[in-house]
């Protein structure tokens, strides 16, 4: 199997002497292509760190985040923006939408920003697998939760990236929700290939995974 | 302190940068309600003193009041005083520009005006005289107190200065030389009430009576006017000589329409200000949902949200306040002494008064209550800013705000949306997403745009060539100066003047030939009667003539063109002689029932003769004086045709530019011979009518700055605002793709929407009032406002100002915003 993520020694700290924290220390993971890993840790284990610097959204103090044979930190800022809109697909624990736009405009952002034309077919494929076909022109101030996840969700696919990365998807939905927002997510990435990267401190939540790891004090125990 | 003071301390000092901008607009607030009321009662309190040192105390004057008018008018009890004036005579000196004035006073006048001696005492005798070394000089004669001095003179007969005599007089008083009268060579000598008596009959003493009235305590001056003219003409005086000495009752007695017109411009500052507070507290108000919403929470009541929204806004207030107020009365007082010392040249005896006054710091221009107004009606439009935001925030319940997601609640319903998204159309649902909060940014910033471009308007109109133009049409005019009623020199009548008319073709062609002169446009000029009635006026030096008949050559109609106001300048009466345009001030105050297309009969003065002719009046025109005079207009050739005089009054010189002073100066040379001519140059009109706008424009456009500071105040909030209050948003746009430059992009667009649609409500709104306030200023005849100028200098400026500002705060906004960590952005709802 071709390895789609991995990172190489990846090190960031916070503060220093006394009160430095260790948010990720010398941290070599490694995803392959389709894989479905769950990364699991309690709160202030680095996990989010260590998923902010796998999506390039924060630079490592040392060490290499390697995405599809590219070191995403020899990007320049505004090429990593280009690289996680073709590259990255994004879902996040309190969804971040943007509230002046309907379902469909949300989900057809990234492609947007990327000047990119819709592939409509695409796009309502992925609209009908997770259930929004009737709201596409509903505002998410007018979406449940667990709704307004699932926008999240088919975002991240639409603009087929090389890897979701899912950032406590359902940390802010109940536990109904929860499952089947998890159900969905984990059906859609089967059916278009893709590799997921979520990270959960719900050990139920984790078990759905192909692959869990472990974190603890920035670094991966298992 | 309790707990709610405390909070509200600490969310002062959190939200620092918001508050700084409120703080900002209320000391803006507070400074321009400090400084506003300052400079206008400042100025108006020193000029009021000064008023009071230098005009007589008398309410009025009644002029052309023979003997027992003037004699029932001081048995007369609703008169507190009556004194009288009479004009004697005039010391005759041969040359038409050197008068002396031989004025007799009455006690009460004498009492009133408050006239000094430089030495001596008033006369008494019929051959006492009170003279000024000047005049002694002008008149070629020379002597001090107690010396004797032949005089010729001319006594006044019913308006006619009679033939020149001698006689012996001694010198009395000295007074002092005003430097008006130097400069003008008019002299005001003294002579006694025996002399009058002595050289005019009884029966024929024509005074002018100055008079105070009785009861008049509390009334104002609007009241007092009013009285004084009713009384006048119970006596039967004509209108032109009923005289209210305006200064002195506007010095004395409250002036209802200045304290009007200042309240209405407070009203502006304070609305202004409200506008600015509210919509700062309104954009800010949406990121503080939360916060309100977890102190409800926590078991904060709707009264103390309310009091801790109100208490965060005057901790703003006290210290913007004060601050303003301070900086308020500096530049106030420091604009008075400016404008003081700036106002000499417009009255100079009444302006040296009042530097006088200023630097004896006898009167005080920072007062009390203008400081206490101004600290009440700045902590009322905090008060009234705060209002709505109190409300809201206390409506808050916990509920809401703990779900609270950014966005807003309840009404929105789904949107029809695009098909594909690219950076504009981002911005445009962004923008469409609150319209209200959009439409009342506009508003706000717009309507500081609107009173911009209203007094930019009122002051592009006001300008001094305009005024200039009022009375000089190109760069030169020579015209006849006609003396009246002087036996001495009956040449100097226009009738005679029509008769051996200096103004001849060959003077004409001297100065056509002079260098840098480019043209020479001739315009005419009589006396006149208009009438329903055929035949009314008899003979030609009757004083019954009603008016002045201009006649003007093809150009000069040409140029009348754009202010006919009715009726056409094409009329065939007007090319076949038979056809008038009459000015539209005249007709409506002397004959407000002729209309276009009335048939009249014209009399116009021919030497010593009269030539009437039947008219059509042809059209109506409302154009400036010095093109087309007061009263009647007809073509040249129509006039001339009429007359067998030289009725020649005019000639419009344009000369080449950079030679104005040279050919003024050799124009002069030219006709210092000709008594009865008399030049006049653009130059010295513009510099006078600079004079009486400098003030205003300084005013106005002091106004103007501290609008546009408002409304850069405003832009800024706004774009802050916008971006601050969706940081997590534009993270999480970031985060998912949003390069730097493309957040930039969206930026800048969403500030070219506000800057578009600030300048279209500015610019449209605005001129479309500023034209409206243009109409009003030409009917009221404000500052000689005749010609609309569109103010585009400042319409530019205003709207490269606002684009520039934009941009500017689109590139620090998005630079600080920069500063932040991609995850600092998205997480910041935490």
């Amino acid at each position: 199997m071709e390895t789609i993520l991995k990172t190489v020694d990846l090190v960031k700290y916070y503060g220093d002497g006394e009160s430095q924290v260790r948010a990720i220390d010398h941290t070599s993971i490694q995803v392959e292509n389709g894989e479905f890993v769950a990364i699991v840790g309690r709160s202030g284990s680095g996990k989010s760190t260590l998923l902010h610097m796998l999506g390039g959204l924060d630079r490592p103090d040392s060490g290499e985040v390697i995405i599809g044979g590219e070191n995403i930190f020899s990007l320049k800022d505004e090429q990593l923006a280009v690289f996680r809109r073709r590259k990255i697909g994004f879902i996040f624990q309190d969804f971040n939408l943007i509230p002046a736009l309907n379902v469909w405009e949300n989900i057809v952002l990234p492609l947007g920003l990327d000047g990119k034309k819709v592939n409509q077919k695409f796009v309502l494929d992925i609209i009908d697998h997770i259930g929004l076909a009737e709201k596409l022109k509903a505002l998410p101030s007018q979406l449940s939760g667990g709704q307004k996840q699932r926008v999240a969700i088919a975002r991240a696919l639409a603009s087929r990236p090389a890897i979701i990365l899912a950032d406590e998807p359902t940390g802010n939905l109940d536990s109904k929700t929860e499952m089947e927002v998890i159900s969905i997510l984990k059906r859609c990435v089967r059916k278009y290939g893709q590799t997921l990267v979520m990270i959960t401190h719900d050990e139920t939540i984790a078990q759905m995974a192909d692959r869990v790891m472990i974190i603890e004090d920035g670094k991966v125990v298992r | 302190m309790n707990i709610i003071t405390t909070t509200a301390l600490a969310n002062f000092k959190k939200n620092k940068s918001r508050n700084i901008l409120i703080g900002i607009a209320i000391g803006l607030t507070a400074f321009l309600v400090t400084m506003l009321p300052t400079v206008v009662i400042g100025q108006i309190s020193v000029q009021f003193q000064a008023v009071n040192e230098v005009y007589p105390p008398v309410h009025g004057a009644y002029r052309d009041v023979d003997e027992k008018t003037a004699a029932k008018m001081r048995a007369d009890e609703s008169f507190a005083a009556v004194g009288l004036r009479e004009q004697a005579g005039r010391m005759y000196s041969g040359d038409k520009d050197v008068k002396g004035v031989m004025y007799a006073y009455d006690k009460t006048v004498l009492g009133l005006s408050g006239i000094k001696l430089k030495e001596g005492h008033f006369p008494k005798k019929a051959d006492e005289i009170v003279v000024s070394e000047g005049c002694l000089k002008a008149m070629g004669l020379s002597g001090g107190v107690g010396d004797r001095i032949r005089v010729p003179y001319q006594p006044s007969r019913e308006g006619r200065f009679l033939k020149a005599t001698e006689k012996e007089f001694t010198i009395t008083g000295m007074t002092e030389d005003t430097p008006e009268a130097l400069e003008k060579g008019v002299y005001e000598l003294i002579v006694s009430e025996a002399f009058a008596k002595e050289i005019i009959p009884e029966g024929e003493h024509i005074y002018t009576a100055y008079f105070q009235l009785k009861d008049i305590e509390g009334m104002v001056t609007e009241e007092i006017e009013d009285r004084i003219k009713r009384t006048g003409e119970q006596y039967g005086l004509a209108k032109e000589d009923i005289v209210e000495n305006a200064e002195y009752l506007a010095a004395n007695y409250v002036d209802v329409a200045l304290y009007t017109g200042l309240g209405l411009l407070l009203a502006v500052i304070v609305l202004a200000g409200i506008l600015t507070i509210y919509s700062i507290y309104y954009v800010s108000m949406l990121d503080k949902v939360k916060e309100y919403g977890r102190l409800r929470a926590i078991g904060a009541t709707k009264r103390q949200i309310r009091k801790l929204v109100f208490r965060e806004g005057f901790a703003v207030a006290a210290i913007a306040v004060p601050a303003g107020i301070i900086l308020g009365l500096i530049a106030g007082t420091g604009l008075v002494k400016a404008m003081i010392h700036a106002s000499i040249s417009s009255d100079r005896i009444l302006g040296e008064a009042m530097i006088t006054i200023l630097e004896s710091g006898e009167a005080k221009i920072v007062k009390w209550w203008i400081i206490l107004l101004a600290a009440a009606v700045s902590l009322l439009t905090v008060y009234v800013s705060l209002l709505r935001p109190m409300h809201k925030a206390s409506r808050i319940t916990a509920m809401e705000a703990l779900r609270y997601q950014g966005g807003r609640k309840g009404k929105e319903t789904a949107r029809k949306g695009y098909r594909e998204l690219n950076i504009p159309r981002l911005t445009a649902s962004n923008l469409g997403r609150n319209k209200k909060r959009t439409a009342v940014t506009i508003a706000s910033l717009g309507m500081t745009g609107v009173l911009f471009v209203v007094v930019a308007t009122c002051c592009g109109c006001m300008a001094a060539e305009d005024m200039a133009r009022e009375s000089i049409r190109k760069d030169i005019v020579v015209s006849i100066d006609i003396e009246q009623e002087d036996e001495m020199h009956p040449e100097w009548e226009l009738d005679a003047i029509q008769q051996d008319n200096p103004m001849t073709e060959e003077l004409k062609d001297e100065i056509k030939n002079i260098d840098g002169v480019t043209s020479v446009e001739t315009s005419l000029l009589t006396s006149g009667n208009i009438s329903e009635k055929q035949g009314e006026i008899k003979n030609a030096d009757s004083e019954e003539m009603n008016c002045d008949v201009k006649g003007l050559g093809a150009a000069a109609m040409k140029e009348l063109e754009p202010f006919i106001t009715d009726g056409s300048i094409d009329d065939p009466s007007l090319k076949d002689g038979t056809g008038i345009i009459f000015s539209k001030a005249s007709l409506q105050q002397d004959h407000p029932g002729w209309k276009v297309g009335d048939k009249l009969f014209l009399q116009v003065m021919d030497g010593k003769e009269i030539r009437e002719r039947k008219v059509t009046l042809a059209a109506v025109a409302n154009g400036p004086t010095s093109l087309m005079g007061y009263y009647v207009i007809m073509p040249e050739e129509a006039l001339r045709e009429m007359c067998s005089s030289d009725t020649t009054f005019f000639w419009d010189i344009s000369v080449e530019e950079g030679k104005e002073d040279a050919t003024a100066e050799r124009i002069g040379e030219l006709i210092a011979d000709e008594e009865v001519l008399e030049i006049g140059t653009f130059r010295e009109m513009y510099e006078e009518a600079e004079d009486t706008i400098r003030f205003m424009l300084v005013g106005c456009y002091g106004l103007l700055a501290v609008f546009g500071l408002i409304g850069i105040l405003n832009l800024i909030n706004t774009m802050i605002n916008s971006v601050y209050v969706r940081r997590k948003e534009l993270g999480m746009l970031q985060a998912i793709g949003m390069s730097g430059r493309q957040t930039m992009y969206m930026l800048q667009l969403e500030g070219i929407f506000y800057t578009a649609g600030t300048l279209a409500v500015s610019l449209g709104i605005g001129s479309i009032l500023g034209y409206g306030a243009f109409l009003w200023a030409k009917e009221e005849g404000i500052m000689s406002i005749k010609v609309y100028h569109y103010p585009a200098v400042p319409a530019v400026c205003l709207a490269g100002i606002v684009l520039a500002v934009q941009i500017l705060i689109t590139f620090f906004v998005n630079r600080s915003f920069k500063k932040l960590s991609l995850i600092d952005r998205i997480r910041f709802a935490e």
